[in-house]
């Protein structure tokens, strides 16, 4: 099996985190901002004379009565929210075919498409009218996101995004030329992750309300054209089936761990002594750091000799982990509570403790909580995302926000030393069973094997 | 119970935009559907986002949008600033001149030159002028392309290609002139060496003060400048060198100060760039080049207009060179330039208020009254223009007078030129062939911040073939002084065209500020 991938970032200078494996034939890197035109980065192995042959065939007539026309049909699918959705598909392909041949820039910054724009904008909303510098904005965010339809997709037998959203527009444009299959998986839902950070960015309130159109756009597009959804998660299906999926084509692809790596094993002599719970997060607001610094107080209450140990990256959010620290002073915690920093080595700090706290007020499926279940050490953990999915059974979940109940929790599994270590061998067995990393890829590869007709269903 | 969580939403968005910005809102802070069920009675957190965005809705109605504060007193600095960076190219202008005029000597200059010593030091001063003006333009250009992202380490390669440009241009004159005057035997070989090498010097020297322009290094420049000027001095009085070693020698100092200034900045920069920058790669190189063109030949034409009457008027009459300096034209032109100034100043002010006017009146006007909101930017440049027409009265008047009071008071080394008739002829014509050159780049300002160097090269290009054609003609007609028509009449003709291209460019100023980035 070879693969060619797409990575969509946001301006070119990245580098990789994990070297691609040699299966995968080719990277396509495509960084949606940093460059003006994509000659700079993006289409910089394009041969000159083709360069010149695309800018001289970017007329103004042709953009008229070529681009214009597909344009105003992507622009009026922004506000389709119904099955018709699929019908729109066919603009993108058509899109991606006129960039085959015309240059990028010269199109997106032709008279006719500023004017088309202009005039679809100020219609959409007459009572909230776009801003000169809105207009300005949102074609550039149209021109930005949509770049993936720059590059050439190359023949395949399936089609695999890892997101609803931008970088899952090659998919639709295979579906519509050779048919692909297309398989999408979600992590965190995409239309739903860019609802909260385009809320809180400084942006206009016809600007947010542009961006997020296009993004549900983009979403419920891919929805429509793929052949499974795949999240790795049961709750995102709150999300998906809202914006088009049906509920038949919703089926999870739970992560998994590797469980050579992450194994049981005593707690090292530091902290041997007394009861630890440990928690493996970076210190910024979705991981309610605060609550748990609190329920830390709840359960010294009960068990004065507890300690908790919070590893992770104190560099996400500063003025967080300020914050953090005046609450542990504040309560006098400093005995108690430790942040730790980043832990070199994430397969060994969950045998620190006895039990793993995860304290999240919003996650998809987190992979802490399986590598906890993973060491044997059961997870006291909130109510969010995937977390319930994981821990029925085989820890506590309490209600986000409420360190009374978290702290209680975590006594309580520290109370009974025999039910415990039960819960833990129980979580090792349930990892075992179902979240080792295999599992994950082997439903992949079923999944592909499915989609691409070589396997029948189960 | 539901306020908490409208303020919250209110908090986190700044006013939501549907439902769904409030359910993930709400989801982000752990609201769960047993929670929507338990505490506030609905079905699911959609449910309750329905009822927080209605409330939301009312709340935004209610509160009116604070207006910005305006910092005037940080403002008026910021401005001052920029006239002065704007009026920094004077500041080297009067370092040279006012050293000769005091003196006798400059960096490159000495009043003490023979006719033939001027004549070829003189053209050596165009040439390299001419010839560095496209790379120096480059510089510009491809300095602040790559070092306004923060990409210091590809702005280093870039700026040292587009230097190296340059001195393929000086090299290729170098080899041009020799060659020419082998077959005419103009100047022979002594004078021809003593020419390149003026000519060399002051190219590199106008490519290391480019770049220190670009890195904004300005006292870098004066300490250079008043350091080159002090070695010639010190040379001439202190050795027997003479005066071609003394400003040789100068000049190589003046070089060896700025590029190495300019190289310890860049060495600078290149250290702090990020680790993420650090991957930044260089476009193609014929993309890079498309860009950079039209700043290449703005740079050349600027140059060409400037000098093309000079040319005209140094080869007027047989003088037994082909070319021959003449200081009552060269006076009369510098003292013009110096009138011209205070405007010139002001178009550093008038780029920054325009980007800043730009973005402001982009946010106020709605899209249907775009047509106003062009209007506006308009009426902008109209202001401006007359506060360019009032600082060119101002100067012209000033100059004037100065020029009045030098011509009686005797005070310098050069007061002999003042009284000089050709000397005020010429004045009077360069202050008029001045004046609309600065309506011209003032125009090209508004067009260079809207991305559209090309229209400028249109506006230019045929302005200095006027020039030429004028400058030749009347000076061959008539009396030589009289090639400053040529300034005139180009300078009209670019400050027509780039008037025209910026009207039309202005009417429809809101397309063309997006085409631009």
């Amino acid at each position: 099996m070879e693969f060619t991938l797409y990575a969509i970032t946001g301006t070119p200078e990245v580098s990789y985190k994990f070297e691609p494996p040699p299966n995968a034939r080719r990277v396509v890197h495509v960084p949606l901002f940093g460059t003006i035109d994509p000659a700079e980065y993006l289409l910089r192995d394009l041969p000159f004379d083709e360069l010149r042959r695309r800018r001289a065939a970017t007329t103004e007539d042709e953009v008229e009565t070529v681009f214009v026309p597909l344009l105003e049909r992507l622009l009026e699918g922004l506000a389709v929210t119904g099955p018709e959705i699929r019908d729109y598909g066919v603009v993108v392909y058509d899109l991606w075919r006129w960039f085959e041949h015309h240059d990028w820039r010269r199109t997106w910054t032709s008279r006719s498409v500023y004017a088309a724009f202009t005039r679809r904008e100020a219609a959409r909303a007459p009572n909230a009218q776009p801003s000169v510098g809105d207009i300005n904005i949102a074609l550039h965010w149209l021109s930005a996101f949509l770049l993936p339809l720059a590059v050439p997709v190359p023949r395949t037998d399936l089609v695999h995004s890892t997101i609803a959203g931008f970088a899952a527009l090659p998919g639709i444009v295979a579906k519509h030329r050779d048919g692909t299959p297309f398989l999408v998986t979600e992590h965190g839902v995409y239309v739903r992750e860019r609802y909260i950070s385009v809320s809180a960015a400084p942006f206009s309130p016809y600007a947010k309300r542009f961006l997020m159109a296009l993004t549900s756009f983009v979403a419920r597009l891919v929805y429509a054209h793929a052949d499974l959804v795949a999240p790795v998660v049961r709750f995102n299906r709150r999300w998906e089936i809202p914006y088009g999926v049906p509920a038949a084509k919703i089926r999870p692809i739970y992560n998994g761990v590797d469980p050579g790596v992450f194994v049981p094993k005593a707690k090292p002599e530091a902290t041997a002594g007394g009861p630890v719970a440990v928690a493996a997060a970076r210190i910024f607001p979705l991981k309610d750091i605060e609550t748990m610094i609190r329920s830390a107080a709840v359960a010294r209450e009960l068990l004065p000799e507890i300690k908790y140990l919070v590893y992770g990256s104190l560099d996400a959010d500063k003025p967080y982990v300020e914050t953090c620290r005046a609450l542990i002073a504040e309560l006098r915690l400093e005995q108690t509570f430790e942040l730790r920093g980043f832990h070199s080595k994430p397969a060994e700090l969950y045998t620190e403790g006895d039990v793993c706290v995860l304290s999240s007020i919003s996650e998809a499926f987190p992979y802490t909580v399986l590598e906890s279940m993973s060491c044997a050490r059961p997870v006291v953990g909130t109510d969010v995302g995937g977390v319930k999915e994981a821990l029925e059974g085989f820890g506590r979940v309490v209600r986000p926000r409420d360190p009374e109940a978290l702290g209680r929790a975590v006594v309580e599994l520290m109370a009974d030393d025999e039910f415990r270590r039960e819960l833990g061998r129980r979580c090792r067995e349930e990892v075992l069973a179902k979240y080792r990393t295999s599992n994950s890829v082997n439903a992949y590869r079923d999944a592909y094997l499915e989609l691409t007709g070589r396997r029948v269903a189960a | 119970m539901t306020r908490e969580l409208v303020e919250f939403v209110m908090k986190q968005t700044s006013g939501p935009i549907d439902r769904w910005a409030v359910a993930a809102t709400l989801e982000s802070n752990g609201i769960r559907d047993l929670d929507a069920r338990d505490r506030y009675g609905k079905d699911d957190v959609f449910g309750l986002a329905d009822e927080i965005y209605a409330l939301c809705l009312a709340e935004q109605a209610a509160t009116p949008v604070p207006e910005p504060p305006v910092a005037r007193r940080a403002r008026a600095v910021l401005i001052s600033r920029r006239y002065l960076r704007g009026g920094f190219f004077f500041v080297q202008l009067a370092l040279q001149l006012g050293s000769l005029a005091v003196f006798g000597y400059a960096q490159w200059a000495s009043i003490d030159f023979t006719g033939r010593q001027a004549s070829v030091v003189g053209l050596a001063l165009l040439a390299s002028f001419l010839l560095t003006g496209p790379a120096s333009q480059g510089i510009g250009y491809v300095g602040s392309f790559f070092s306004e992202p923060g990409k210091h380490l590809l702005a280093t390669r870039a700026v040292i290609a587009v230097v190296a440009s340059g001195l393929l241009a000086l090299l290729a004159g170098a080899v041009g002139a020799s060659l020419l005057d082998l077959g005419f035997g103009w100047y022979g070989h002594r004078l021809l060496g003593v020419g390149l090498a003026y000519y060399a010097l002051v190219g590199l020297l106008s490519l290391t003060g480019a770049l220190l322009y670009m890195l904004k290094q300005f006292l870098a420049m004066v300490v250079a400048t008043v350091a080159g000027i002090g070695v010639v001095g010190l040379v001439l009085h202190q050795t027997s060198l003479g005066i071609y070693a003394a400003h040789w020698i100068g000049l190589g100092v003046g070089i060896a100060i700025e590029a190495t200034w300019a190289a310890l900045v860049l060495q600078r920069r290149r250290a702090s760039t990020s680790t993420e920058l650090r991957l930044a790669v260089m476009p193609p190189v014929p993309v890079l080049a498309l860009l950079v063109v039209p700043y290449g030949l703005y740079g050349f034409a600027y140059f060409g207009l400037l000098f093309v009457d000079r040319f005209a008027a140094w080869s007027a009459g047989a003088h037994g060179l082909p070319f021959t300096f003449r200081a009552p034209y060269e006076v009369g032109l510098d003292w013009a330039l110096i009138a011209v100034v205070p405007a010139l100043a002001m178009l550093e002010v008038t780029i920054f208020l325009f980007a800043e006017r730009l973005e402001v009146l982009a946010g106020r006007f709605e899209i249907a009254r775009v047509a106003e909101h062009n209007r506006e930017l308009l009426r902008f440049r109209r202001r401006h223009f007359g506060y360019i027409v009032l600082l060119l009265l101002g100067g012209a008047a000033v100059a004037t007078g100065a020029l009045r009071l030098l011509e009686h008071a005797h005070a310098t080394k050069v007061s002999g030129l003042f009284g000089d008739r050709t000397m005020l002829r010429v004045y009077a014509l360069g202050l008029a062939g001045y004046a609309l050159l600065v309506f011209g780049i003032f125009n090209s300002v508004f067009l260079f911040s809207l991305g559209r160097p090309w229209a400028v090269v249109r506006s230019l290009l045929p302005g200095v073939v006027v020039a030429a054609a004028v400058a030749f003609t009347l000076s061959r007609l008539y009396a030589y002084w009289t090639a400053a028509g040529g300034l005139v009449a180009g300078s009209l003709v670019f400050a027509l065209l780039a008037t025209a291209a910026t009207t039309r460019t202005l009417r429809t100023v809101d397309y063309h500020y997006f085409a631009a980035y």
